[in-house]
C-alpha cells in the first residue's frame, strides 16, 4: 500500500501540462495490480454494501476505438480483450484488443488518443493485447510503457506519439534469439522500477505458437528476464532463468541438458517492491513440461520465485516451488507483496500461489519461508527414464487453494448415477494425491488411459489468483478446479525429440488421426459434465499473519454447466464456481470479481451473458450482482476522478464488441 | 451445409487441402491437430464452433484469422492463405468444396455460417 501512496504522492508534485485530475482527491490505479506490491487493493470506500443497490453502468467503451474499425472494415479483433487500464493523472491508459495504447477520459470514457502511428493496413493493425501497461515520469517526461508484439514501446503520455529517444524511434525489439524465430509473447505487459523496465514473457519454444507446454521437443531457448532503461531503451541485464557456469544451481542439470532445455520465463505478471529496489518474478517448468528423463535434477531455476535486483538483475534470492516439474505446475500468479504482523513481528512479505495449489510466504527480503515449508514424499514415476524427485516443497500452514489430488471423494455426484458415471470414467486413470506423476497411455482394452491430475495444466492458481488487504492482512486466491489426463506416448513422427510426450485425445466426430503430441485437456462425462465435484472455482481467503485459512466461497457460476440436460430437475447450489481466469478487486469493504468469459483460452469460461458480483470481504458472502453482456477477460479495476468512484471491467466474447465497462454510483 | 445456395460449394479442394497443409504448420502448435479442443486455442469443429460462429458471416471468420493468427505473429499471413485456412475449417465444418475457387475475401460477403441440420 504504501508504495501506491508514494507514487501518488510524487505524481502530486509534478503535474503535467496535461493532467487533467484533481490531484486533491482523485485516487488513482497506478499499475495493473494497483499498485507495484501487486495487490490488487484500492481503498476506496465511495462503493460499499449500503449502496450497491445504486451502482449503475457510467460508460462502456470498445474493445478498439470505432475510427481504427471504420478504416479497416476486414479487422475483427480478437475478443480475449486482456487490458486493466491503469488511472494516472487524470487518464485512463490501457492495451487495447489489438495491444495499441488508448488513453480515455475517466469519467466518459472518451477517447483522448489512440498510439501511434495509427495502423495503415490489416498487417500493422493485427496485434493482440496485454494486460498491463506502464507509466514512467521525470519532471515533464511522462511516458507509457507498453508491449505489442515483438516491440516494447515507449509513447508520450500526452499524445499518443512515440518517445523517439527511447531504441528506435520509439521502440525496442524484445524477441529472443531461437532457433526458427518463434514470436515473443508478453501478455502480461511490462513492470517499471525506479527507471528500470523489467520484461518477463514466453516464446522460447521451437514452434510458431511460442508454447513449451505442448508439442513434443526438449530443445528451446530459455526465457530470461530483462531490464532496460526507460529512458534509452537500452538493455541493462539479463537474469538467466537457466543458470550460468559460475552458478551453483547449473549443478541442478543432470546429463549437460542445460545446454538445450529451455523455457521457464515469467509469463504472469511481476511486481516489485520499489523501496528495497527488488522486482519478483514467478518462473514456469522446462521443457518438456512432462517429461524430464533428458533432464535429471531439480531443475534450477523452473518453477521457482525468484528476487531480482532491479538495478542490475542480480539474483538475491530464490525458492524453488516445484522440483523437476512433470506437470507444468507453473508459479503462474503474481507474487503479491505485503506486510503483516507473524507473532508480533512485522514482516515484509511475499505471498505466492502456483498451479499446485499450494500458498507459500516469504520474507521478501532474505527469501526466508515465514510459515514452514516441508518437504514431503510423493509418488514416483513409472515412465521409463524418468527421474522424479523423491521430496516435493507442502506449505504447512495453509490448506490447498483447491482440490489436490484425485480422490473418490473429489468426483462429481450431483445423482447417483452422474457419480456412477464419474467412477467407472476414472477407473480408467491412475489416480493419487498431488504430485502422482504422468503415465504411459496403456493400448490394451482394459490398460490405463494415463494419470488424472488435479489441478489440471492452468493450475489450481492462475494469472488471476492473489490479492492482498493491507487493512486486515488477508490474502485472497482465487482458484479452479478441473482434473485433466496426463497420459504419454513415444512420438513415431521423427519430428519430435522427447521420449515422450502428452498424447491428443481425439474430438469428438474428429477423423482418426495419427497419435499427435498435445497439452494434457480435461475430462468430462458423456455430458460434458467435469469429473470432479463443484464449485469448479473458489475464492479462498487467508490470514497471513495468523497463519490459517478464513473462508472459502464459489467465485462465480458456470451456466453452461447449470444448463446441461444431466442437471434437469437436480436441485443445485447458488452458485457452482467458474473454471475461467476471472481476477478480483479488493476495496475498503468489498471483493469484486466476474464470471470469466470462455474468450480466454483455458478450457472453460462462460459463452455469452455472465454476471459481475460483489462479495463482503470479511465473508465472502455475496452481497450484489449484476449482469453483464459477456464474461471478463481481464481484471477490474477502480479509481475516485472528481469525487467519484468508478470500477472499470474488461469484457470479451463471440458477438460483443464491447471492451470496458465503467460503474458508478447513480445513473449517466 | 450452408443454408443459402451460395454457400455450398464455395472453395475447391485444393484449396482446403491447402488450408490444411497451413493449420499444421501455423495454427497446430495451440489448435488441436483435429480441430478440436486445443492446448491453447479453442475448437474450430463442433459445438463450440457453432457457438461461436453460427449466424455470422464467413467474412467475419476470414477477418478474424486475418487478424488475430497466428497467435505472436498476427499478420503474417497472405490474404490467400487466410482464404484457404477459412475454406479448411467451413470444410471441416460440413461445407463441401466444389469447382469454384475462393479467390477474393468479398466472395464471403453473402455467406452466412449456418449449422447443418442433422
Amino acid at each position: 500500500l504504501r508504495s501506491a501512496f508514494l507514487i501518488a504522492a510524487t505524481a502530486f508534485l509534478f503535474v503535467g501540462k496535461a493532467a487533467a485530475g484533481n490531484p486533491a482527491t482523485d485516487v488513482e490505479w497506478p499499475h495493473f495490480g494497483g499498485n507495484a506490491y501487486f495487490q490488487r487493493y484500492s481503498p476506496l470506500d465511495q462503493i460499499a454494501a449500503s449502496n450497491l443497490g445504486e451502482l449503475a453502468v457510467a460508460w462502456t467503451r470498445p474493445s478498439v476505438d470505432p475510427a481504427i474499425r471504420r478504416a479497416l472494415p476486414d479487422l475483427q479483433p480478437s475478443t480475449y480483450n486482456r487490458g486493466t487500464p491503469i488511472m494516472v493523472d487524470g487518464t485512463l491508459y490501457v492495451s487495447n484488443a489489438i495491444g495499441l495504447v488508448e488513453a480515455f477520459d475517466p469519467a466518459t470514457g472518451a477517447l483522448k488518443w489512440v498510439q501511434h502511428p495509427l495502423p495503415a493496413t490489416i498487417k500493422e493493425a493485427a496485434g493482440e493485447s496485454t494486460r498491463g501497461v506502464e507509466y514512467w515520469r521525470s519532471g515533464d517526461d511522462r511516458r507509457i510503457i507498453s508491449i505489442r508484439g515483438q516491440f516494447l514501446h515507449a509513447t508520450h503520455a500526452d499524445d499518443g506519439s512515440p518517445v523517439r529517444a527511447f531504441g528506435d524511434e520509439g521502440k525496442v525489439f524484445i524477441r529472443w534469439p531461437t532457433t526458427d524465430n518463434v514470436s515473443y509473447h508478453g501478455t502480461s505487459g511490462p513492470l517499471v522500477v525506479g527507471d528500470t523496465i523489467v520484461i518477463g514473457g514466453f516464446g522460447g519454444a521451437v514452434r510458431e505458437g511460442g508454447y513449451g507446454d505442448t508439442g513434443a521437443f526438449r530443445e528451446a531457448a530459455p526465457e530470461n528476464i530483462r531490464g532496460y532503461d526507460v529512458r534509452t531503451g537500452h538493455l541493462l541485464w539479463t537474469f538467466h532463468v537457466m543458470p550460468l557456469e559460475d552458478d551453483d544451481a547449473r549443478q541442478s542439470w543432470g546429463n549437460d541438458s542445460w545446454k538445450f532445455v529451455g523455457n521457464m520465463g515469467a509469463w504472469a505478471p511481476l511486481s516489485a517492491d520499489p523501496e528495497l529496489g527488488y522486482v519478483y518474478a514467478p518462473l514456469t517448468a522446462p521443457t518438456l513440461s512432462y517429461y524430464g528423463g533428458h533432464r535429471p535434477g531439480d531443475n534450477k531455476y523452473s518453477s521457482s520465485l525468484v528476487a531480482l535486483d532491479a538495478r542490475t538483475g542480480r539474483l538475491v534470492w530464490a525458492q524453488q516451488l516445484v522440483h523437476h516439474d512433470l506437470w507444468d505446475y507453473d508459479a503462474a500468479s503474481p507474487p503479491v507483496l505485503g506486510d503483516v504482523k507473524v507473532g508480533g513481528r512485522l514482516v515484509k512479505a511475499v505471498m505466492q500461489t502456483n498451479k499446485p495449489g499450494m500458498l507459500f510466504v516469504f520474507d521478501r527480503k532474505t527469501g526466508e519461508a515465514v510459515w514452514p515449508i516441508e518437504e514431503r514424499p510423493v509418488p514416483q514415476s513409472t515412465v521409463p527414464g524418468e527421474h522424479t524427485s523423491p521430496t516435493q516443497p507442502f506449505s504447512t500452514r495453509f490448506p490447498g487453494v483447491d482440490t489436490q489430488g484425485v480422490s473418490p471423494a473429489d468426483l462429481v455426484d450431483f445423482t447417483p448415477a452422474i457419480h456412477q458415471e464419474a467412477v467407472e470414467l476414472v477407473s480408467h486413470y491412475v489416480t493419487g494425491p498431488l504430485f502422482t506423476p504422468p503415465s504411459l497411455v496403456d493400448s490394451a482394452p482394459e490398460g490405463k488411459k494415463g494419470t488424472l491430475v488435479a489441478p489440471g495444466v492452468w493450475g489450481a492458481a492462475n494469472w488471476n489468483s492473489g490479492a492482498f488487504d493491507p487493512d486486515s492482512g488477508a490474502y485472497f486466491a482465487v482458484s479452479r478446479n478441473l482434473a485433466d489426463v496426463y497420459g504419454l506416448f513415444k512420438p513415431t513422427d521423427g519430428e519430435s525429440t522427447s521420449e515422450y510426450a502428452i498424447l491428443h485425445r481425439p474430438a469428438p466426430g474428429a477423423p482418426a488421426q495419427q497419435p499427435r503430441a498435445s497439452l494434457p485437456l480435461a475430462l468430462r462425462l458423456s455430458s460434458g459434465l467435469p469429473v470432479l465435484k463443484p464449485p469448479y472455482g473458489r475464492i479462498t481467503a487467508y490470514d497471513i499473519g495468523a497463519g490459517k485459512r478464513l473462508w472459502m466461497a464459489p467465485n462465480g457460476d458456470d451456466p453452461a454447466i447449470r444448463a446441461n440436460p444431466a442437471l434437469k430437475n437436480v436441485k443445485l447450489p447458488p452458485l457452482l464456481g467458474n473454471a475461467g481466469r476471472g481476477a478480483p478487486l479488493i476495496t475498503k469493504t468489498l471483493i469484486f470479481l466476474a464470471d470469466a468469459s470462455d474468450a480466454i483460452v483455458g478450457q472453460s469460461g462462460v459463452h455469452g451473458p455472465a454476471t459481475l458480483r460483489a462479495y463482503d470481504k470479511r465473508t465472502g458472502r455475496v452481497v450484489w450482482e449484476t449482469s453483464i453482456p459477456v464474461g471478463a477477460t481481464g481484471a477490474p479495476m477502480t479509481y475516485s476522478f472528481h469525487g467519484r468512484q468508478y470500477v472499470v471491467l474488461p469484457v470479451g466474447g463471440a458477438g460483443n464488441d464491447v471492451g470496458w465497462i465503467a460503474y458508478a454510483l447513480g445513473s449517466r | 451445409m450452408g443454408a443459402e445456395p451460395a454457400a455450398d460449394l464455395l472453395f475447391t479442394a485444393e484449396q482446403s487441402s491447402l488450408g490444411q497443409q497451413l493449420y499444421e504448420q501455423k495454427c497446430g502448435g495451440c489448435h488441436a491437430p483435429d480441430l478440436g479442443e486445443g492446448s491453447h486455442g479453442p475448437a474450430l469443429r463442433g459445438e463450440h464452433f457453432w457457438a461461436t460462429w453460427a449466424d455470422k458471416s464467413a467474412r467475419e471468420l476470414y477477418g478474424r484469422i486475418l487478424s488475430t493468427m497466428p497467435s505472436g505473429d498476427p499478420g503474417s499471413l497472405s490474404q490467400r492463405q487466410v482464404l484457404a485456412l477459412t475454406a479448411f475449417i467451413l470444410a471441416t465444418n460440413g461445407y463441401p468444396a466444389g469447382a469454384t475457387s475462393l479467390d477474393s475475401p468479398a466472395q464471403l460477403d453473402t455467406v452466412k455460417i449456418t449449422k447443418a441440420a442433422p
